[in-house]
């Protein structure tokens, strides 16, 4: 792949990517600043392994692989501040506190609810709910079977009800058996 | 609570659904990030310092078009005329005189060197881009420490100069962090806090020196073979006098003097929107480099139209929409323009935004705020309707 090719491309995959891959990391990191650097290690990964990124839709999930493995560097505090941000780190938090609802208390039993899931129940929620990825989707992201993901995903909803009925017997009310997201894979 | 009622309660869970992530106020810490990333991998050891900033300083003044700029003429600038061209002992403008003494009035001394590019940020900031005249751009020299009267081996035979205000220490720190090895060195009778990021390969390495000097932060840096060959190279920054300073200029510097008589040659055969005044381009007077200084004109003239264009919209005024879309449809046969195009990509800038007229849609956002970024149009005063910055 010669220069400019290889520029446009980047161009265009920033250009098409970059706010949703902000908006997935912004959702699952405590400071919202740190977004700022796990977006720009992931483009980096992605400027250097450009040959590598699958073309069309596959690209964004590419991302988030790689933004997923950023993210658990992060966690593990293996994260230095990205020298290519300081400006976006800067922007960052106020933009996202403007953009956010007020909280209501079934959003916050929700989120408690995630949160007492395991890491990989939760992330195969997020990404279905949040990020609106179909199963297989969910599996390229994560590296697991397709299969693997739809019954995860059973067990992820079916766990995810039964810690919202321990917060809050009151909210939850007999289970159908059609699970949403599984009816359009 | 049915399989739908939870996937409800899920979604509204989420912290920033995607439409609120659609309407996030950063694009300009975006278009440093994009703007960033592609120094990173063009230009690797040098580019990204170049919009690094302390907490508190602002992105390059005129955006992602100027920093492309920027990027571009360490790589591909091959400028007029060197320092032995012009007369030593000229009588300098006035305008000229005072750009010299608003700068450290320090040059390189090796064999070799010249001044590439100059320009001046504010009556603060400025930057020096050096080329060691024997090394093409393109091509990468090999360290040859044994030779001491040949030039010093660095390995890109680039280097640059910075001259800012502030406190040297927030910029040590800064640099402090990203580097893989720090020493100190002597430079101008001060000592140097230098760095070498980490990254690079034997033989090329990145490395920078920070030092307070005439009152303000000086930051050198060069792509060189290892500290030893860096710390040769930077012992031969010099105090020069003015006169010397100036002669050292590029021939691409625009003098103070045609400011007015190369704008008006560069606005040849392009379409300026009604009432456009040449004389109220911002920052134009601070602009010494050509290439700086035409994207400062064109920039002028698409943020008008793109002024023009956005309001007309928000009017309903379809012949003022037609208008401005079929004037910078015209910007491909700009002049100014396609003699940009051989240093930079400011041009490409400019024209995708063209193209992203008619739809209105610029990759999927609106097309105001990211045109706004991309070409610096608050910062040239000009304000674009929907686009969340402010002159």
């Amino acid at each position: 792949m010669t220069a400019q090719p290889a520029t446009a491309r980047f161009r265009r995959l920033f250009a098409d990517t970059e706010r949703d891959l902000l908006a997935y990391v912004v959702r699952r990191v405590d400071d919202v600043e740190d977004a700022a650097d796990v977006v720009a290690d992931t483009f980096l990964v992605a400027w250097r392994r450009l040959d590598k990124i699958p073309p069309g839709e596959e690209a964004r999930l590419w991302l988030y692989g790689v933004a997923r493995r950023q993210l658990a560097n992060q966690r593990r505090g293996q994260q230095r501040r990205s020298r290519l941000v300081s400006r976006l780190r800067a922007e960052l938090p106020a933009a996202v506190a403007l953009a956010r609802s007020p909280e209501d208390q079934s959003v916050a039993t929700v989120r408690t609810a995630l949160a007492r899931l395991d890491e990989e129940d939760r992330e195969i929620l997020r990404l279905t709910s949040w990020e609106g990825l179909r199963p297989a989707e969910v599996a390229a992201v994560m590296g697991l079977p397709s299969a693997t993901v739809r019954s995860r995903l059973h067990r992820a909803r079916k766990r995810l009800r039964s810690e919202l009925l321990d917060l809050d017997p009151g909210a939850i009310a007999p289970t159908s058996s059609t699970p949403a997201a599984e009816a359009t894979p | 609570m049915t399989d739908d009622q939870l996937w409800e309660l899920l979604v509204a869970a989420n912290p920033l659904p995607r439409d609120d992530a659609a309407n996030l106020a950063i694009s300009a810490g975006e278009t440093e990030l994009l703007t960033a990333l592609l120094a990173e991998h063009s230009q690797p050891t040098r580019v990204p310092r170049r919009i690094l900033r302390c907490p508190s300083r602002t992105v390059p003044r005129v955006g992602l078009a100027v920093a492309a700029a920027a990027i571009v003429l360490l790589a591909l600038l091959s400028l007029g005329r060197g320092s032995g061209e012009r007369d030593s002992g000229t009588a300098w403008a006035a305008e000229q005189l005072r750009f010299a003494e608003a700068s450290p009035l320090v040059l390189l001394s090796a064999p070799g060197w010249r001044v590439e590019y100059a320009d001046e940020e504010s009556a603060q900031e400025g930057e020096l881009h050096f080329r060691l005249r024997s090394t093409p751009p393109p091509v990468r020299r090999t360290a040859s420490p044994a030779a001491t009267a040949a030039p010093v081996p660095a390995d890109t035979g680039s280097a640059q100069l910075h001259w800012r205000g502030g406190a040297l220490s927030g910029w040590t720190q800064d640099r402090a962090a990203g580097a893989a090895v720090a020493t100190t060195a002597p430079v101008l009778g001060t000592t140097a806090r230098v760095y070498q990021y980490v990254g690079g390969t034997p033989g090329h390495r990145d490395i920078t020196a920070l030092f307070a000097y005439d009152g303000r932060v000086l930051e050198f840096r060069a792509g060189a073979a290892n500290i030893r060959a860096f710390k040769r190279l930077l012992a031969t920054l010099k105090q020069v006098d003015t006169d010397a300073w100036l002669t050292a200029m590029p021939g691409s510097a625009i003098r103070p003097g045609n400011h007015n008589e190369t704008i008006a040659r560069m606005l040849r055969g392009v379409a300026v929107p009604p009432g456009f005044d040449p004389d109220a381009i911002k920052g134009a007077t601070l602009t010494k480099d050509r290439y700086q200084l035409g994207a400062a004109v064109t920039g002028a003239v698409a943020c008008q139209w793109f002024s023009r264009w956005a309001n007309a919209r928000r009017a309903g005024d379809d012949a003022r929409v037609r208008e401005a879309i079929a004037a910078m449809a015209t910007a491909k046969d700009w002049p100014i323009l396609k003699e940009m195009t051989k240093h930079g990509h400011y041009p490409e800038v400019l024209l995708d935004f063209a193209a992203a007229m008619p739809s209105g849609r610029w990759h999927g956002r609106p097309l105001a705020g990211d045109a706004d970024s991309g070409l610096g149009c608050h910062v040239l005063g000009i304000t674009l309707p929907g686009s969340a910055h402010r002159p």
